[in-house]
C-alpha cells in the first residue's frame, strides 16, 4: 500500500471517533441503543470496510461520520478538530444512488459546488476530471431516469469525489446493482485505487457482503448488532488485485463468517478494548422477517446432496444467492428452533431438522408445532392468553405491547407479523387482519 | 424547465399591460364582452398567482411540528371544508363595515380573495404534505453538498413537491373557475365600479333573459377555457413530469413547449428567466447545515381533544364575529329552519351521487380499460370538467320556465355537473392503475358478468373511488349554493335547501342567516368526512390495498 501514497506520509490519521454512542428514542418506548461506545480512526491511504447485519448501526455510524448526525455521546474528530456539520473534505455516495431527477448529471454532480456559489463555467471545469475518472463521458447532459443502476452509481460517486474530498464514505454502494455491474464497478474502483487516481486520500465501506470487504478493503472492522459493537478488527493481508478463488482468499472469508456466527463475543488478532460483557440477558430478542417457505426452503437445500446435513456458510450464501442480511436472520431462525447449529462459521442440520426434511406435510406442522412452542415460550403465552378469554380471541395490539417492554415498536410489530406467520403455518393460532385479531382456530 | 418558466413570465406581462385597463370601470352593455372575458382571464391568473404566493409560508408552518403548526393543519383542513363561496359574503360584509359600501377596489377584492380561498387550502394540504414526505436519501444528499435551508427548500423540497402541485392546481380548476363566475355574477348584481367579467356579464344577460347574451358567455369561457388548457395546463402538466421520481410521463409534449424549444430567440429568452431563477433559489441564504441530534421519532399526531377544541374555537369565533357584524342572533325556529334545509339539500346529495356512481362506473371502467380511449377521452374530459356548470344553469330556468313547474327536481341535477367529474376521474385513474396481470387473470379464468365486477372491479376501484365520492360530495354543496337559486329575469327560481337559503341571505345582506347557513355546511362536510368518508377510504385501504 506504501507505494500508492507518494504525496503525504502514509498512515496519518484523518479521522477518529471516539466512544461514539447513538440512541433513538421512540414517542414513549424505552430508549433504543443503536451504537454502543465506537472507537475507530480512519487513516490516510487505506479502504476501512465495515460489515454487520441489519441492525447494527451502520447507516447512523455512517452518518455520524459524514457530519450529518450528531452522536448522542463520544466525539468525532477530523484532522483533530471537532466534526460539527458536513464538510466538503468529506464526500458521500449512497446505495440508492440519491440522484435528483430533475437535474441532469451534470448538475447532479456539481451540486456541492453549485450549493457553495461557484460559476457555472467553474463547476464544469472542475467536473471534467471527474466525468473521465468514473466512466461517464458522454452522459453529462443525460437524465438520471435515463441512466442503468451502475452509471447512476458512477454519478453518485463522481458526486461525492468533486470536491476532492480526504475521505469518501460510501453505504452499501453496489447493493443495488446486479453482480455483473457491481463487479465491474469494484474493480474500476480498486484499480483507480490502487493507480492513486482516485480523488481521495482514505475510503470507508459499509457493506453486508463479506466478499466484497475482502476484495476491496485493507482493514475490515466487524460490527455486532443490537446495539452496534465493534466486535472484530482484521487487517486484510492481501495485495491488490485480489484473487477472489484463491484459498487464502477463501479461508479469510470463511474466518470472518466464523467471526461473525460465534456465539460469545471472542477478540481477535487486532485486539479492540474487550468486549467480554455480553449482551443483556432479555426475554425475547426481536425476530427478522423470515417467512416459513425461507426456512423450509433452507432446510430443504441443507438435507439435499451434495451438502447432506453440513454446509459451509461463504458457500451457502453463493449457492443460494443470500446476501448477510437474508442468510443470517434465516439460520437464526433454524437455530431458534432447534433445527440446525453452527459451527465455525459452518451449518449442521440437526436431527431434528432432519426428520424436518424426511417428513410430509402434516409430519411438518406437527414438528414445527412442537418446536415453536418448545423454542419460544411467547407462543405459549399468546396461547394461553387467547385460551382464557370466552371469545378465544384478543386484540394483537395487546401482544405488541406485551413485546414493546422488551423492544421498540417497529420492533415488536414485526415481531409479531413473524410468529403469526409461523404459528399459522404450524396451526397454532391464526390472525385477522381487518379486526387486527389474534384468535385460536376451533378445530383443533 | 426553460418553456414553463416563461408561462408565468408571460402572463405577468399581460397582467401588468392591461392592469391599467382593468380599473376603468365598462359598465355598458354591448361588446365589452371582449374585456369582461379579459378580467375573468385576470382574475383567475391572480387568483391562481395569490393562492400560490401564500401557500409557500402556510404550507411550511403548518408542517412544523410545534403547536403552531399543529393549530395551522387543523384550521387548513377546516377551511378546506368551507365552501369557497361561503367565505364571500363574510369578507363583503367585513369590507362594507370598514371601506364602505362595495365598489371598485372593496369589490374586486371580494372577488379575488374567495377564488383564490378556492385554491389556496387544496395546494396548502398538498404542499404541506409533499414538503413532509422528501425521499430523506435526497436530504442527505442536500446537507452533505451543505446546501443552507433556503437552498435546500427551493432546490429540493419545492421540486419535489411540483408533480403533486400542478395536480392538485389543475384538478381544483373546474371549482375555481365556478367559484370565480358565481363570484363575478353576484358581486357585480350588488357593487358599483366593479370590473365585471364572464360572470357578470351572464348574469346580466340572465337578468334581461338575453338567450343571445348567455350563449355568448358561453362561447367566451369555453375559448378561455380551451386557451388556458393549451398555453397554461397542459405545458404545466408536462413540465411538472421532469420532477417526477417515478412512474410515466402521460402525455406528449404539447405545441407550446416546443415552439418554446425550437425557436432559437424564445429559447434563450426562457434559458435566460431559468438561469435567473435558479441563481435565485441557490442564494445561500441562512446558515449552512450542521450535524443534527439524532430525531425522536415521528411526533404523535395532534391529539383529537385538542383538534376539536381549535376547530370549536374557530366556529365559535366565526358565530361571535357575525352576531357582532349584524347585531342580531338567530332564533331557534331560524336554526331548525335551516337544519331542515341542510337534510333537503344532503338528501338531494346523496340521490345525485348515487346517480352518477352508477353511471360513471360502467362507463369510466369502459374507458379506462382500453389506452387509447383514455387518451382520447381524458384532454377533452379535462376541459368539459373545468368549464364552470353554472353558465349552463339557465338551461334549467327553461326547463321550467316551459310549464315543468318543480324547481326542487329540475334545479337538483345541476349540483352534480361539475361535481361528477371526480368520481370520473377517479374510475378512469383507477382503471389505469390497475394491474394489468390480474385482469389478464381475470380473462384467462373467463370471469364475465356480475362475477367480473364483484371479485375483480369493484375492489379494484374501492380506494380512488371512495375518495372520489368524498370530493364530489364536497364540491356538491359548493355547487348548491348556485345551483339551488338562479336569477332569472326579474325574478329567480329557487329550491327548498340549505344553498338557496344561504344565497337568498347573502344576496339579501342577511349576514347572521348566511354565516350560520356555510357553518352548518362546514359542519356537515366535516361530519360525513370524519365519521364517513374517511373511515370507509380506510376500510378500502385495509382491505384492497394491492401490496402489503
Amino acid at each position: 500500500m506504501t507505494d500508492t501514497m507518494t504525496d503525504t506520509a502514509p498512515g496519518q490519521e484523518l479521522l477518529r471517533l471516539h466512544n461514539v454512542s447513538q440512541s433513538y428514542r421512540k414517542d414513549a418506548g424505552p430508549e433504543a441503543l443503536v451504537l454502543d461506545g465506537i472507537s475507530l480512526t480512519l487513516h490516510e491511504g487505506e479502504i476501512v470496510g465495515v460489515i454487520g447485519r441489519s441492525g447494527s448501526g451502520k447507516s447512523s455510524l455512517l452518518r455520524i461520520m459524514g457530519g450529518l448526525l450528531r452522536p448522542a455521546s463520544g466525539s468525532v474528530l477530523l484532522r483533530s478538530s471537532p466534526l460539527t456539520g458536513p464538510v466538503p473534505d468529506i464526500g458521500m455516495a449512497f446505495q440508492s444512488f440519491a440522484l435528483f431527477p430533475w437535474l441532469d448529471v451534470m448538475e447532479n454532480i456539481t451540486l456541492p459546488l453549485e450549493a457553495r456559489g461557484m460559476s457555472r463555467s467553474e463547476r464544469e471545469k472542475h467536473a471534467e476530471d471527474i466525468i473521465r475518472l468514473t466512466g461517464l463521458d458522454g452522459y453529462a447532459g443525460a437524465w438520471p431516469r435515463e441512466l442503468s443502476p451502475g452509471l447512476a452509481q458512477r454519478a453518485g460517486l463522481a458526486r461525492a469525489l468533486i470536491s476532492r474530498p480526504d475521505i469518501l464514505l460510501m453505504d452499501e454502494p453496489f447493493a443495488e446493482l446486479d453482480i455483473l455491474t457491481a463487479e465491474n464497478l469494484r474493480t474500476d474502483l480498486v484499480e483507480l485505487w490502487a493507480e492513486s487516481r482516485l480523488p481521495c486520500r482514505s475510503v470507508l465501506l459499509v457493506t453486508h457482503n463479506v466478499d466484497e470487504a475482502v476484495l476491496m478493503c485493507d482493514r475490515i472492522i466487524v460490527f455486532s448488532a443490537n446495539p452496534g459493537r465493534v466486535e472484530h478488527e482484521l487487517l486484510v493481508p492481501f495485495a491488490h488485485p485480489r484473487d477472489r478463488e484463491t484459498p487464502e482468499f477463501r479461508d479469510f472469508v470463511d474466518d470472518i463468517y466464523g467471526l461473525m456466527t460465534r456465539r460469545a463475543p471472542v477478540i481477535s488478532e487486532a485486539c479492540l478494548p474487550a468486549q467480554t460483557a455480553a449482551p443483556a440477558a432479555r426475554s425475547l430478542s426481536p425476530l427478522p422477517p423470515v417467512p416459513v417457505e425461507s426456512i423450509i426452503g433452507l432446510i430443504e437445500a441443507l438435507a439435499a446432496s451434495p451438502l447432506d446435513g453440513r454446509a459451509d456458510l461463504p458457500q451457502l450464501a453463493t449457492r443460494s444467492h443470500l446476501e448477510l442480511d437474508d442468510l443470517f436472520p434465516l439460520t437464526e431462525a433454524l437455530q431458534l428452533l432447534d433445527m440446525a447449529e453452527l459451527e465455525d462459521g459452518d451449518i449442521l442440520l440437526t436431527r431434528e431438522g432432519g426428520r424436518f426434511a424426511g417428513s410430509g406435510a402434516e409430519e411438518r406442522r406437527a414438528i414445527l408445532r412442537h418446536a415453536l412452542l418448545r423454542g419460544l415460550p411467547i407462543i405459549r403465552e399468546i396461547r394461553a392468553m387467547l385460551d382464557e378469554r370466552p371469545s378465544r380471541a384478543a386484540p394483537a395490539e395487546t401482544f405488541r405491547n406485551m413485546l414493546e417492554t422488551d423492544m421498540s415498536a417497529d420492533y415488536a410489530a414485526q415481531t409479531l407479523q413473524t410468529l403469526t406467520d409461523w404459528s399459522r403455518y404450524a396451526g397454532l393460532f391464526d390472525y385477522d387482519e381487518e379486526s387486527d385479531r389474534l384468535f385460536l382456530n376451533e378445530e383443533e | 424547465m426553460r418553456s414553463a418558466a416563461a408561462i408565468p413570465a408571460a402572463l405577468l406581462t399581460i397582467f401588468l399591460a392591461t392592469g391599467s385597463a382593468a380599473a376603468a370601470p365598462l359598465r355598458h352593455t354591448g361588446l365589452t364582452l371582449v374585456a369582461d372575458t379579459g378580467h375573468t382571464l385576470l382574475h383567475m391568473l391572480a387568483g391562481i398567482l395569490l393562492a400560490l404566493i401564500s401557500t409557500l409560508p402556510l404550507a411550511t408552518l403548518a408542517r412544523r411540528e410545534t403547536p403552531g403548526g399543529a393549530v395551522l393543519r387543523t384550521l387548513t383542513s377546516l377551511c378546506h371544508a368551507i365552501p369557497a363561496p361561503g367565505a364571500l359574503p363574510v369578507t363583503a360584509a367585513l369590507l362594507v363595515l370598514i371601506a364602505g359600501p362595495l365598489t371598485g377596489a372593496a369589490a374586486e377584492f371580494v372577488i379575488l380573495s374567495t377564488v383564490t380561498a378556492c385554491l389556496l387550502w387544496p395546494l396548502t394540504r398538498t404542499l404541506a404534505k409533499e414538503l413532509a414526505t422528501v425521499p430523506p436519501d435526497l436530504g442527505l444528499v442536500a446537507l452533505q453538498a451543505g446546501m443552507t435551508p433556503w437552498q435546500r427548500f427551493w432546490r429540493l423540497s419545492i421540486p419535489c413537491a411540483v408533480p403533486q402541485l400542478v395536480q392538485t392546481g389543475v384538478r381544483s380548476m373546474s371549482m375555481a373557475w365556478f367559484v370565480l363566475i358565481w363570484a363575478e355574477d353576484v358581486v357585480s348584481a350588488r357593487a358599483e365600479n366593479v370590473t365585471r367579467g364572464i360572470g357578470g356579464y351572464f348574469g346580466a344577460a340572465a337578468a334581461a333573459r338575453d338567450w343571445t347574451g348567455v350563449g355568448a358567455a358561453i362561447l367566451a369561457m369555453t375559448i378561455v377555457i380551451i386557451i388556458c388548457e393549451l398555453l397554461v395546463f397542459r405545458p404545466m402538466l408536462f413540465w411538472s413530469g421532469r420532477f417526477r421520481r417515478r412512474g410515466e410521463m402521460a402525455l406528449g409534449e404539447p405545441v407550446i413547449t416546443t415552439l418554446f424549444r425550437s425557436h432559437a430567440s424564445l429559447r434563450a429568452c426562457t434559458g435566460l428567466i431559468t438561469a435567473g431563477l435558479r441563481g435565485l433559489a441557490s442564494l445561500p441564504l441562512g446558515p449552512r447545515p450542521a450535524a443534527q441530534p439524532a430525531d425522536s421519532g415521528p411526533v404523535p399526531d395532534e391529539s383529537r381533544i385538542a383538534r376539536i377544541t381549535i376547530i370549536l374555537a374557530a366556529l365559535a369565533v366565526l358565530t361571535g364575529m357575525t352576531i357582532w357584524l349584524s347585531g342580531t342572533a338567530l332564533s331557534l325556529t331560524d336554526l331548525l329552519t335551516l337544519a331542515g334545509e341542510g337534510c333537503i339539500t344532503l338528501l338531494r346529495t346523496i340521490v345525485m351521487l348515487a346517480l352518477i356512481t352508477a353511471f360513471w362506473i360502467p362507463a369510466g371502467v369502459w374507458i379506462g380499460l382500453s389506452r387509447e380511449r383514455t387518451t382520447l377521452f381524458m384532454p377533452v374530459a379535462r376541459m368539459v370538467a373545468a368549464f364552470p356548470s353554472n353558465l349552463l344553469f339557465p338551461l334549467a330556468a327553461l326547463v321550467i320556465a316551459t310549464g315543468h313547474p318543480h324547481p326542487g327536481l329540475w334545479l337538483t341535477p345541476l349540483l352534480i355537473l361539475n361535481a361528477q367529474w371526480a368520481v370520473a376521474f377517479a374510475v378512469i385513474g383507477g382503471m389505469r392503475r390497475y394491474p394489468p396481470s390480474l385482469l389478464l387473470t381475470a380473462r384467462a379464468l373467463r370471469l364475465r358478468g356480475p362475477l367480473w365486477w364483484k371479485t375483480v372491479i369493484l375492489p379494484g376501484l374501492a380506494i380512488p373511488l371512495s375518495s372520489g365520492i368524498a370530493t364530489a360530495f364536497t364540491e356538491c354543496w359548493t355547487a348548491s349554493l348556485a345551483a339551488e337559486y338562479l336569477r332569472w329575469g326579474d325574478g329567480s327560481i329557487s329550491a327548498y335547501g340549505l344553498g338557496s337559503a344561504v344565497t337568498q341571505a347573502s344576496l339579501a345582506g342577511d349576514l347572521p342567516h348566511a354565516v350560520t347557513g356555510i357553518l352548518l355546511m362546514t359542519l356537515i362536510i366535516l361530519g360525513t368526512d370524519r365519521f364517513l368518508w374517511r373511515p370507509l377510504q380506510e376500510k378500502a385501504a385495509r382491505r384492497f390495498r394491492q401490496t402489503p
